[in-house]
């Protein structure tokens, strides 16, 4: 804790030698408005859901533009939302993320929703994302929306923490050439490429492709092996049959070879051993979307995505197959908003069954479908208005959810918010805690009796976790209140929140008694390879169960300042509390009590000659990843050489001593590395 | 259901909520929602006109005169629709362009456009603006429609909606040809006419 205090004060110093140092200079005219024009949407309605202003929403809602993520020499989702005031980013190695929000993230986190275009993300198996293979050209996201919060009513079950949505520019907007190409100390090279051009006179297309190569990390939990390998391409049309119709469809191939330090039971010795190994995946995204605008007040969109991904490692083969479909109406009558639609998707789950993991499902085909209806009801127009709605999703674990909420705003002063938020959601099992058995290392004898003879105690019994098709969802109930100021130069945002939820998982060791007891009568008879006989043939099983319950307690404060047109700053504190009830004899299945504390500082400087330099500080004290007190700095400079040519230079992790950022070691396939300082130099081209 | 009627339904739901700590009466709220939910159209600002307005600002803004404006008072942008008008109004208040105050203006197709440095077409207009245009010659007025076909018949800027934005298309042919230009910041963004055009 010393030491964070220390940083602490050694940011604060640094921020106010920083301001001091940088030389204020007045604005010319800068031209926002246009771009901010080309972003906005002609009606209040907009197929990704409802497009709304801030102000007006009751959520604790946090958007990074295009012109953010090239300011920060952003390279990859993950490290974009890591500018995200609360967002839990952590970098287990140099390939594998644990993101969330308002929770504790981990390899195989599942109440996060992850949208790209609208299009989920997530991997059935798990229920979340594999941040890694998530490829999407930064140079052409137009932005990303980050909901930290429950948002089940609008987004369905697993949405319960938050949502990440990825928006990627029209196409109109990119038709140009690009090339970015980057190279750096962890990186051999980075190389994004994009053509884009007219169809016509009503459509527009780009097409791009991504190439990766990475290193692996010098110092790790285990012997170090995760190097990145990735190849991309993609394209995205755009047409409108007229000014009311509109078509969208894009698609996606990646293949990905990431090194893993895998750690697999060897089966003969119950213990797990280490193994270099790669795994290969290969991904096909596709997405089309109808709109049309029915009225000046109303308008609906079609939209069909399906995707196909396999993963390749050694003693593993998986393949997730989806298909979703979903419909949604959005229309204005009178001076009220109401948000209609439904939703269908189709999984199909298949994974090899290997020594150490077994599935038991039933059936590897999971079906979900829903509807949600939301109403805004303006109470006093422009001053108060509130916003109920409901989300029914069936699973077939589960059976049929309900995420309710109420929402009301009230607008104070035209600059000034104040809102609450009640809602539940459900966090539905994955397909994992239903369906599958994992052998992992064994538990010795020792752990759960002592019987006095040395073989017998240091004998290390087969040990499982096992899945359970009687576990129930996850119901959280949360309830957030927040206020919002925004003036000509700067702005607040606070949110302080609480969430409860029950059903969370647990899992409890457990061996069967009568074994124990006949290996202690097989002793006291005398008769030791009797009683190793008997352990042979008994396991230890971890069985998941929903038996705790959670209590999330949290603030988020934000203060943008605009401390002249050469100089903005951002400043941001997050709490984030966890406090678990337990059962007697059951473990916390993911995370643990602990209490994370974030605090981060942005700062953009435009200098001299077409310039600018942006700086990054962050500082996230508690023990939620076993990791202590972390401390990051990142600095990028870049120079607009020419309209049309840009060269930056990014230093990452800079100020502090290579470290882990993740130690929650115990999850499958996952052995964290030190996360290194590292510097990226990058050029892009537009022609 | 008048739009009075719902004033005086949203006022009397607004006490409820201020007198009561039970905010989650659901039937209230449904059943308020079914009384007061007839259409009300028209009862605020279009917002696609607010945004066309704002570009139209920044078309003002980039726009190159060649005559250099000189000896006005302000900076005059008219239109036929006088909804777009009332919504000019607003946007451009206390604003200014060329160092001039902005001037809206409603005016009649037929009358002389002199006073006009921009003139906004819209859809509503398009016909009266389409049997008149042969007789308005190559004044130094950047005109700006919504309708296809604009172009053709001598507009500068036409917008047209794009998944739910407001794109343009720019023919820097006709600008030129009425002694106007526009800034590599405008042109950027918009769709130079003629480009990929099989008209």
């Amino acid at each position: 804790m010393l030491q964070t205090q220390s940083y602490h004060r050694w940011g604060v110093s640094f921020i106010i030698g920083l301001l001091t140092l940088v030389k204020v200079v007045e604005a010319n005219d800068v031209d926002l408005e246009l771009e901010s024009l080309m972003n906005a949407d002609v009606q209040v309605t907009s197929a990704m859901k409802r497009s709304q202003p801030i102000s007006n929403t009751a959520s604790s809602i946090y958007v990074l533009s295009n012109k953010d993520l090239l300011n920060a020499g952003v390279q990859s989702i993950p490290q974009a939302l890591s500018l995200v005031p609360g967002m839990q980013v952590r970098q287990i190695d140099n390939n594998q993320w644990a993101i969330t929000t308002r929770f504790a993230g981990g390899r195989y986190s599942s109440s996060l929703l992850v949208l790209i275009d609208g299009q989920s993300v997530y991997n059935p198996s798990f229920a979340g994302v594999y941040w890694e293979n998530i490829d999407v050209p930064i140079q052409d996201v137009e932005r990303i929306e980050v909901i930290r919060g429950q948002t089940g009513t609008l987004w369905g079950v697993n949405a319960s923490n938050g949502v990440v949505n990825v928006i990627t520019k029209n196409s109109i907007d990119t038709r140009t050439g690009y090339a970015n190409i980057a190279a750096g100390s962890e990186q051999e090279y980075n190389m994004n490429f994009r053509y884009g051009d007219s169809i016509g006179n009503q459509g527009s297309y780009r097409v791009y492709s991504h190439h990766l190569e990475g290193e692996k990390a010098s110092q790790g939990f285990f012997p170090t092996n995760d190097t990145v390998q990735l190849n991309s391409i993609g394209m995205r049309a755009d047409y409108a049959f007229d000014d009311d119709i509109t078509l969208f469809a894009k698609w996606n191939v990646l293949n990905s070879r990431m090194g893993q330090t895998t750690r697999r039971v060897n089966t003969a010795t119950r213990i797990n051993n280490s193994y270099n190994e790669s795994v290969e995946r290969n991904k096909i995204d596709f997405l089309v979307r109808f709109e049309e605008r029915l009225s000046k007040n109303s308008n609906h969109m079609v939209q069909l995505s399906a995707n196909k991904e396999t993963g390749d490692q050694e003693f593993l083969g998986e393949e997730f197959n989806a298909v979703d479909f979903e419909y949604q109406i959005n229309t204005l009558v009178g001076e009220h908003q109401i948000d209609m639609g439904a939703y269908y998707r189709y999984n199909d789950i298949k994974l090899d069954s290997v020594d150490y993991i077994m599935d038991f499902g039933e059936s590897n085909k999971l079906e979900h479908y829903g509807g949600f209806f939301q109403a805004q009801l303006n109470i006093v127009p422009d001053t108060f208005h509130i916003v109920l709605g409901n989300m029914s999703a069936h699973n077939d674990f589960t059976g049929w959810e309900n995420q309710p909420s109420f929402r009301a705003i009230y607008k104070f002063s035209p600059k000034q918010t104040l809102w609450f938020n009640a809602s539940k959601a459900a966090r539905v099992p994955s397909y994992l805690e239903h369906n599958i058995k994992l052998q992992v290392s064994g538990s010795k004898v020792k752990d759960f009796v002592n019987t006095g003879n040395p073989l017998i105690d240091n004998y290390v019994l087969a040990t499982y976790l096992r899945g359970n098709p009687n576990i129930e969802a996850e119901k959280t109930v949360s309830y957030e209140v927040g206020y919002r100021l925004a003036q000509e130069d700067y702005s607040f945002d606070l949110s302080i929140y609480n969430t409860s939820s029950d059903n969370t998982l647990t899992y409890s060791p457990a061996v069967d008694p009568n074994a124990l007891n006949s290996v202690m009568a097989a002793l006291l008879a005398g008769n030791a390879p009797l009683a190793l006989s008997v352990l042979q043939s008994t396991p230890v099983n971890f069985d998941l169960a929903s038996l705790a319950t959670l209590n999330v307690t949290g603030v988020d404060a934000v203060l943008s300042w605009d401390i002249s047109p050469k100089l903005n700053t951002e400043l941001s504190y997050t709490i984030t509390k966890l406090d678990y009830d337990l059962p007697s004899g059951h473990i916390v299945a993911i995370s643990r009590n602990s209490t994370l504390i974030q605090a981060m500082a942005k700062f953009n400087i435009m200098l001299p000659h077409n310039q600018s330099l942006n700086i990054n500080v962050k500082s996230e004290s508690g023990d939620t990843y076993k990791t202590g007190d972390i401390f990051t700095t990142d600095i990028g400079w870049r120079w607009k050489i020419k309209p049309n040519v840009m060269l930056s230079v990014n230093a990452w992790n800079l100020l502090s001593s290579d470290s882990y950022e993740y130690l929650n070691s115990n999850e499958l396939h996952t052995s964290p590395t030190k996360v290194e300082k590292s510097v990226t130099a990058s050029l892009y081209v537009e022609f | 259901m008048s739009n009075f009627n719902n004033q005086v339904l949203a006022s009397m739901l607004y006490k409820y909520f201020s007198s009561t700590p039970k905010i989650f009466n659901i039937k209230a709220l449904i059943l308020v929602l079914i009384i007061s939910s007839a259409p009300v159209f028209g009862a605020e600002l279009d917002r696609e006109l607010i945004l066309k307005s704002g570009f139209i600002y920044n078309f003002s803004r980039f726009g190159k005169w060649e005559s250099g404006l000189i000896n006005q008072d302000g900076f005059t942008i008219c239109s036929p629709d006088k909804a777009f008008t009332e919504v000019a109004k607003i946007t451009f208040y206390e604003k200014q362009v060329k160092r001039l105050p902005v001037v809206i203006e409603k005016i009649d197709v037929n009358n002389d456009l002199n006073k006009c440095n921009v003139v906004f077409v819209t859809k509503k207009y398009y016909l009266d603006w389409k049997n008149r245009v042969n007789q308005l010659g190559r004044r130094q007025v950047m005109l700006i429609g919504e309708n296809k076909g604009f172009i053709l018949l001598g507009g500068h800027i036409n917008f047209f909606i794009l998944s739910g934005k407001i794109r343009f298309e720019v023919s820097v042919s006709n600008l030129k040809k009425s002694g106007l230009k526009l800034s590599s910041k405008v042109l950027r963004l918009g769709k130079i006419h003629g480009e990929n055009s099989h008209e």
